[in-house]
């Protein structure tokens, strides 16, 4: 399994109760900062569902 | 303590093979995780099972891969956020499997859980449960789910330490949990 995260921390950095999947999950870490992602162009959907009908 | 690699997004596109079953993790496009797809498009990979709850939108995230023709299979419960996948559906490019999203969620959670299946009335009685095994259960009509697993998993998380302990926040957490899981 490949997590694509906005920032790796130290051990010990996260809460216990902050955690939704254990490490042992994970094979692999991939470092995306937010910047990098392109967020979906909602005027361009706007115009995907008019021209669609 | 266990150090999880870390990896560019180009090498992670190319650790998937053709013909595998990918999860995605996310709600919709929703914390997708957005720049591995597009990595993914970008490599020769193709004949891709693709699972989650939908194919991203037009172009952008799972849609990348749709629209470069890398998907033979897509099984989710909400395409109708991107036309060009109900287009693909429709045109037999690629065959769709749907499930009520809270089975798939739960199909997901199974195939990572051991679990061999579940029955639920969700479907029971519509199209959707065409061909699929079903159960009177105390009096109601039950449809059996079998499990999913992956042959490999993308989620996008908002923190991970270097031990791959993931945090994730807002809709991460609603299929994250589970598609992490389901191709371990």
């Amino acid at each position: 399994m490949i997590a694509e995260v906005e920032d790796i921390v130290p051990v010990g950095e996260l809460a216990p109760k902050t955690i939704h999947a254990p490490g042992r999950f994970v094979d692999y870490l991939v470092l995306a900062r937010p910047e990098t992602v392109r967020q979906p162009d909602r005027q361009a959907m706007k115009r995907h569902w008019t021209d669609s009908g | 303590m266990r150090r999880v690699p870390q990896i560019s997004i180009a090498e992670a596109a190319r650790l998937f093979r053709s013909g595998g079953k990918l999860i995605v993790g996310g709600f919709g496009m929703s914390r997708h995780p957005v720049p591995l797809l597009h990595a993914l498009a970008e490599t020769q990979i193709r004949d891709l099972t693709y699972v989650g709850i939908n194919v991203g939108e037009p172009g952008l995230g799972g849609g990348v891969l749709l629209r470069s023709g890398r998907l033979e299979r897509a099984i989710g419960s909400c395409f109708t956020g991107n036309a060009e996948a109900l287009r693909a559906a429709q045109s037999g490019d690629i065959e769709v499997e749907l499930l009520p999203q809270g089975s798939l969620g739960e199909a997901i959670r199974a195939g990572g859980a051991g679990i061999g299946g579940f029955f639920t009335p969700a479907s029971a009685g519509t199209p959707l449960a065409d061909g699929m095994e079903t159960r009177l259960v105390d009096g109601h009509q039950m449809v059996l789910v079998r499990p999913i697993r992956g042959d490999g998993s993308l989620i996008r998380a908002w923190k991970a330490d270097t031990a791959g302990n993931l945090h994730c926040r807002m809709p991460e957490s609603n299929f994250n949990q589970a598609a992490a899981r389901a191709s371990a």
